[in-house]
């Protein structure tokens, strides 16, 4: 398992802002594409396109998955689909997060976040 | 029934640049979500522009790669999982020593009472199995592999491509061959075999493993054999040394691929996510 984790590791920008849009709770296309723009300050759109390879990308490697829970009828649209990370998805963000904290450390060390530029 | 609008009508034509596959599977979704990206974008001149043109320009980009990523995996060899990679590679191997026993035995014992045509036959049958592997090995690391590492692999196979097509020219010509033209085939497979080499050198300063250092013989060991020959032919008359020199490179070139290919296929026997379909991630 940790081979296998460690493999797709260093995930891309895109793939890690995706997982991480997920890691709080499925959401549909649309939802992804809004969270990753917000949570990276708009510095990161995804487009349709891009965001529609990624996502079979990442359920082909098993790190996401359709999700089964759907909202109520009434609000909900049939053609529309939901995501969410799979147990693997999650095991997977969380070992990006630990190898970007082991960076923050260093770049702590190193005083890099120290004085701005 | 509500008619679509222009812009949904564009975006559903826009989607048909996509493969069907991933166009019925995906296809309802990335309207809606369209069409909630649209509902949220400006609607004057400068922003219909700033929305319009960045989404057909990735459609566009975004369906080459699906439409590449399918034909990867519809390819002849884009379905074989990587166990069966080293299998092919294996089957090269065997080949290889196959067809240096059957040239050699042609040559000294004749036992069988060899033939030119069977001297022939067993030749394209090595290069046949070396260049198919080749191949089948590209497809299998062009994913993951970086770009020197795809430079190497590409000289190796172009590089076996053109000697093929030289050799099979050279059969068919009715005149006595060109020297030249014949020379210039083996400094053509020298080449690809460097690229194998190089392929395998960029491996190996990635990280060292065994597979890596069987790449690296594998373009080696043609290599220096040939060299070797070659240099023996140039200096001193002993054509007996130098048949069995390359005799020898030949079966070691086949037992360093039976060797390549064991190192691929065994591992995939306790990890079963290299089974996996090639064209991912």
């Amino acid at each position: 398992m940790t081979d296998s984790i460690n493999k797709l590791l260093p995930l891309t920008p895109v793939m890690f802002h995706m997982l991480l849009a997920l890691a709080d709770g499925e959401k549909h296309g649309y939802g992804i594409m809004k969270t990753v723009e917000e949570e990276t300050n708009g510095t990161m759109v995804i487009r349709i396109g891009s965001l529609y390879g990624s996502i079979k990308r990442m359920i082909d490697a098993g790190l996401i998955e359709e999700a089964e829970e759907r909202p109520d009828p009434e609000d909900d649209d049939k053609r529309r689909r939901y995501y969410a990370l799979t147990p693997f998805g999650r095991k997977v963000l969380h070992a990006e997060a630990l190898r970007i904290q082991a960076v923050m450390a260093m770049l702590q060390q190193k005083q890099i976040l120290e004085g701005g530029i | 029934m509500k008619q679509p609008d222009l812009a949904i009508k564009i975006f559903r034509l826009l989607l048909l640049c996509y493969p069907r596959d991933f166009r019925q599977q995906y296809g309802d979704d990335m309207q809606l979500t369209f069409e909630a990206a649209r509902g949220n974008s400006h609607n004057n001149a400068l922003g219909l522009f700033s929305f319009w043109l960045p989404t057909i320009v990735d459609v566009l980009i975004s369906a080459a790669r699906e439409h590449a990523l399918v034909g990867m995996e519809a390819s002849m060899f884009g379905k074989v999982s990587v166990r069966q990679i080293g299998h092919i590679l294996m089957f090269s191997g065997a080949c290889w020593v196959l067809g240096a026993a059957s040239v050699f035995e042609t040559l000294y014992i004749d036992k069988f009472g060899g033939s030119d045509g069977w001297y022939e036959a067993a030749s394209y049958l090595q290069w046949a199995a070396f260049f198919a592997a080749l191949f089948g090995l590209s497809l299998l690391f062009s994913l993951q592999a970086g770009r020197w590492s795809r430079i190497g692999l590409g000289i190796a196979v172009a590089g076996h491509v053109v000697a093929i097509a030289m050799w099979i020219a050279i059969s068919f010509t009715p005149v006595m061959v060109d020297e030249v033209l014949w020379n210039t085939s083996w400094f053509v497979v020298m080449v690809a075999w460097f690229g194998v080499t190089a392929y395998g050198m960029t491996q190996l300063f990635d990280e060292f493993n065994l597979l890596a250092a069987l790449s690296v013989a594998a373009g080696i060991v043609p290599l220096l054999g040939l060299g070797i020959s070659l240099a023996i032919e140039a200096t001193t008359y002993a054509p007996d040394t130098v048949q069995w020199i390359q005799f020898s490179t030949f079966v070691l070139i086949g037992v360093v691929w039976i060797f390549w290919g064991w190192t691929v296929a065994k591992p995939v026997m306790t990890d079963p996510t290299l089974s996996m379909p090639l064209a991912q991630g």
